[in-house]
């Protein structure tokens, strides 16, 4: 057996389908070939990491539902839309980026009437104290309702200057403790977000937790600051 | 996901471009919907599957783009899947749930089925003739003498693209050696 025919092998004796002569053929080479040695360690890395991939299920593409608010906001004109549709849906530009993005457009050329704390018109915004850090710390959010979406604006007081890469975070929690994500904090205590009605009406408390900075998405335990809204 | 394109998505997504969220569902969603659906009923996974990309999106410019999108996207599955186990039992996670995210191996489930969405991309990469041999060998389960069969060419062809072909996989997954 020559080095080159012996590497064709490798995927063979990998693959358990080699012969016991076959297998101990190769077993002799491998024992004095460096570069074949090489190579059955990098092909065995790719056979296992396809092996595993093989295992786990990855949901054919037509399966994947159309890309909506998350709160169930128009959830059954979305399903029945779907029925109708049947076949294969296709994402679609979200309604909520679009809102998101209204909103990040209007922050960033200081247009568009929304503005840190002072709400249009100034009569349906409901305004929610936080409080509840050792140092004295405050904060003020303003939730007010335009059609569909909630624009909620923040402003913090008092919060100590977090450390490298760590970051204030607001969230809208439930009875469970669960979280739903808002928004960061800027460094000097501010923040607009844009929010479906629906998943504002189904949270009770406003925390703003430390967050370290470290990749990891889930909410940290480190509340600062808590406020209840109706 | 090809792991050029899920670089250039991930930048993309980082960089907050218009669409972009809707090309890394695109790309992504099956994985992650397969994925939910590992501990979740079908109809509530596909709820779940809308939290974590709302959560991607508004979590944008924490994304960090030389790291696998695959991961940082799963990593936010896996933790909105936790939320669904615990609203479902009342805070209460029966052991046996918390040990399929984890994996029958150990291994966290979300790291496997990155990986395995990079395996699949990266399969992709590869020569056609060589990627049908891999597929046919390790998600048809035919031997090598079955895939020469069908293929209709000799066993010795389909030894040599089996071989070729996870050596140039080994280093599009950076484990050439």
């Amino acid at each position: 057996v020559t080095g080159h025919h012996l590497r064709d092998d490798l995927p063979g004796l990998l693959l358990g389908e080699l012969p016991p002569a076959g297998a101990a053929a190769v077993d002799r080479h491998l024992a004095g070939c460096d570069p074949c040695r090489r190579d059955l360690a990098a092909v065995a890395v790719a056979s296992s990491a396809l092996r595993d991939a093989a295992r786990l299920p990855i949901v054919p593409a037509p399966d994947l539902p159309t890309l909506r608010p998350p709160a169930g906001r128009g959830r059954e004109d979305n399903r029945a839309g779907r029925a109708a549709a049947g076949g294969a849906r296709r994402p679609r530009p979200a309604r909520w980026l679009l809102g998101a993005a209204a909103v990040l457009v209007a922050l960033l050329l200081g247009v568009g009437g929304y503005s840190v704390g002072r709400d249009r018109g100034g009569q349906d915004a409901q305004v929610v104290a936080l409080g509840g850090a050792p140092g004295g710390a405050t904060a003020e959010a303003r939730m007010r309702g335009d059609g569909d979406d909630q624009v909620m604006t923040m402003t913090a007081r008092g919060l100590p200057r977090p450390a490298a890469g760590a970051y204030y975070e607001v969230w809208l929690v439930d009875g469970a403790g669960v979280g739903f994500p808002v928004g960061s904090l800027s460094p000097d205590g501010e923040g607009i977000w844009s929010l479906p009605t629906d998943v504002a009406a189904r949270y009770r408390v406003i925390h703003v937790t430390l967050e370290p900075g470290d990749g990891d998405p889930a909410m940290s335990p480190h509340t600062v600051l808590r406020g209840a809204y109706a | 996901v090809e792991q050029g394109a899920g670089a250039s998505l991930g930048t993309r997504l980082a960089a907050g471009e218009e669409g972009a969220i809707n090309d890394v569902y695109s790309a992504l969603g099956p994985m992650v919907l397969g994925y939910l659906r590992r501990f979740v009923p079908r109809d509530e996974a596909e709820d779940v599957l809308q939290r974590v990309f709302y959560e991607v999106w508004r979590n944008r410019d924490r994304y960090d783009p030389t790291r696998s999108l695959e991961a940082w996207v799963l990593g936010i599955a896996r933790k909105r899947a936790i939320d669904q186990l615990r609203r479902r039992h009342a805070n209460v996670v029966p052991i046996e749930e918390l040990r399929d995210i984890a994996g029958d191996d150990g291994r966290e489930l979300a790291e496997r089925y990155a990986r395995a969405n990079e395996v699949r991309g990266a399969l992709e990469r590869l020569p056609s003739e060589q990627r049908e041999v891999l597929t046919l060998a390790y998600f048809g389960d035919l031997t090598q003498t079955e895939i020469a069969d069908r293929l209709g060419v000799p066993l010795g062809t389909v030894k040599a693209r089996a071989f070729r072909g996870l050596r140039r996989l080994a280093d599009l997954l950076g484990s050439g050696g």
